[in-house]
């Protein structure tokens, strides 16, 4: 499978910065099960929930460069002669000038959808398993899928 | 289509939004101070960020970046191609790496930036072209270890203050708290409306008419100061009886006091301000400057005019009702005085008696000397349809003065009295001294009868040039 993959693909990475602004506490995102789901990346309006709030997001330009930095896990003894001393140092991660900026959206008609996710599950049973793993979902499926995982 | 891969963000990571594009990202580190100094200021909550935009220059000063909390999540977006079928969708699959709960952001101004350059000739020739060099190597060593740098000349000075500004932040505030108006409109002082309601003050003119009723308000008033109807009827009677009435006069005959006479007055009568009937309340429907014998009810303006004499007697008004309000111990003295001079609240003026103030607002009823009546009495009625002057109303000009004159001479008369009893009783001291001393009886007497003649001679004169000047303003009347 790595082999055929690398043979017949090509794979770039992007890095995107998520800019909730202030709708989301920090401490909802340190816990442990906290989770994001994002659908539609590839749209102009990509969409993700957050512990259960469903927000639409929008591509933008950064105004400068947004760089980011972690902490560093090896946290050697630095000589106090030949350089300041510090608690904790961080290391340069990566830049990103790609931001996807997200505001609260509340879903209306969310048992329409339901309904319109069962009826697309049945059409799933019907249809043959290897046409089913081409992936032929559109967005307002998955969008009816997404109110379902919901 | 797309596919997430991670979806947990527990990973944490620090944002900074670096005011620039970066490609070099060591020399981007070297603008923030260094990763020694990024670390501190990530690891302190209170910390500015401080960018050089040129660290190796320390006469650039830096600009600070303040952290702000901003929530965000960091994604990285895998893009698959397929490298033979163009025409193939990619694929798209999303991993959650971690989240940022702050960033720095850079929203400040930034100080003055200098650079070292000096000016130097080319070569030693005096029109020689001058340029600029970079001198930053001649005015602070290199390194710890550089001992050329106190060889070397200084050419030129380079002092600089250490901070330019002490604040750099900006001020979005605004001095007007309405930023749509241009504040031309706006004006300092404006006049507070008067709280004196002065409906029923009338300005007397000859050509307009004078209001026939009460305002509803003045009604309304009523109500409220509790008025009787028996205390209304009493001043309605009065108002009937004679039309034309001062405030004294009204308190006086009513009995009522100033509190309930401000709400019944408005109700039944207009005020003057002006004209000859001024400071009198004249009932409403009643037109002075048709009626003929509104001439009595005229204002007679009285103020005393020789002070040296009545300075003792009688006093300003708002003195003696101070002297009353505060209760003086003056009794005896009051005594004395009371029988000389009129009582503050008397507004009639009579003929044995001072006035009660220095000034005094009558009507010419109010004067009740018989030869002032008289006068009144004999000024003859005008032809049918004529109308009063608006100075004089219906007496005729300088009848004011002459009335006037006349009330001096009374009272000059009674202090002449006045002193002549206070005399007699100077002469009953001097009879007893008599008795004791024989010898000195005859020339006291030689003096009294001096004193008498003295006495008579100047009441004499003074009768006859009143007289005269009396006969003499009456023919000038006649005749004009």
């Amino acid at each position: 499978m790595n082999d055929s993959s690398d043979s017949e693909y090509e794979d770039t990475e992007y890095l995107v910065f998520a800019d909730f602004k202030n709708h989301i506490h920090p401490h909802q995102l340190k816990h442990e099960d906290a989770a994001i789901k994002i659908i539609g990346i590839e749209s102009d309006t990509p969409m993700a929930e957050v512990n259960g709030s469903i927000y639409r997001g929008r591509y933008e330009h950064s105004v400068g460069t947004n760089v980011f930095f972690e902490k560093e896990k090896d946290n050697l003894a630095s000589d106090p002669l030949f350089e300041s001393v510090c608690r904790q140092r961080y290391q340069y991660v990566d830049k990103s000038t790609k931001v996807i900026s997200f505001e609260r959206v509340y879903v209306d008609n969310l048992h329409q959808e339901v309904e319109k996710s069962a009826e697309t599950e049945e059409d799933d049973q019907t249809e043959p398993k290897p046409e089913s793993l081409k992936l032929n979902i559109t967005y307002k499926e998955a969008i009816n899928k997404f109110g379902e995982d919901h | 289509m797309s596919r997430q891969l991670s979806f947990n963000p527990q990973k944490e990571y620090e944002l900074i939004e670096y005011p620039g594009r970066v490609v070099n990202p060591d020399r981007m580190i070297a603008t923030l101070g260094g990763i020694i100094n990024v670390s501190k200021v990530l690891g302190d909550e209170v910390k500015r960020l401080a960018l050089h935009f040129h660290p190796e220059n320390p006469y650039n000063k830096p600009t600070f970046g303040d952290c702000t909390d901003k929530t965000g999540v960091l994604l990285s977006i895998t893009v698959r191609r397929h490298k033979k079928d163009k025409q193939r969708p990619p694929e798209y699959f999303v991993r959650v790496l971690g989240h940022c709960s702050r960033s720095f952001t850079f929203e400040t101004l930034c100080d003055f930036q200098y650079l070292p350059l000096w000016s130097t000739p080319k070569s030693d020739n005096a029109n020689a072209a001058q340029e600029l060099t970079y001198a930053l190597d001649q005015l602070k060593p290199k390194n710890t270890t550089d001992l050329d740098y106190f060889k070397r000349r200084h050419s030129q000075l380079l002092a600089l203050p250490e901070l330019f500004t002490h604040v750099d932040t900006v001020y979005a505030g605004t001095y007007r708290i309405d930023p749509s108006e241009d504040g031309q409109h706006e004006v300092l002082g404006v006049q507070s409306k008067s709280s004196y309601d002065n409906q029923g003050v009338v300005s007397f003119n000859m050509v307009d008419s004078f209001p026939t009723q009460a305002d509803s308000q003045n009604l309304k008033r009523l109500k409220v100061k509790y008025v009787s109807d028996e205390q209304l009827a009493l001043v309605k009677k009065l108002f009937d009886d004679c039309p034309i009435w001062t405030r004294i006069a009204l308190q006086y005959e009513s009995g009522l006091t100033n509190d309930k006479l401000k709400c019944i007055t408005p109700s039944l009568a207009f005020y003057f301000s002006n004209g000859p009937w001024r400071t009198l309340y004249v009932r409403f429907g009643y037109d002075p400057r048709k009626d003929f014998n509104s001439r009595y009810y005229q204002t007679f303006d009285f103020r005393l005019r020789f002070s040296t004499g009545l300075s003792e007697f009688v006093y300003a008004k708002k003195f003696v009702k101070q002297r009353r309000a505060a209760n003086a111990p003056f009794a005896p003295i009051e005594d004395r005085v009371s029988d000389l001079v009129q009582d503050i609240d008397y507004p009639y003026f009579d003929e044995h008696k001072l006035p009660r103030s220095r000034q005094c607002m009558l009507r010419y009823c109010d004067v009740r000397m018989t030869r002032i009546q008289e006068m009144l009495e004999k000024i003859p009625t005008p032809l049918t349809g004529a109308v009063c002057n608006e100075r004089t109303g219906w007496l005729p000009p300088g009848f004011d003065a002459q009335v006037r004159q006349i009330v001096c001479a009374s009272i000059s008369e009674l202090l002449r009295n006045h002193y002549r009893k206070e005399n007699l009783t100077a002469e009953v001291e001097a009879v007893t001294q008599a008795d004791e001393e024989d010898e000195d009886e005859a020339e006291d007497e030689e003096t009294q009868e001096e004193d008498m003649e003295l006495d008579e001679t100047q009441a004499m004169g003074n009768s006859e040039q009143f007289v005269d000047n009396d006969i003499e303003q009456l023919f000038d009347n006649i005749t004009s």
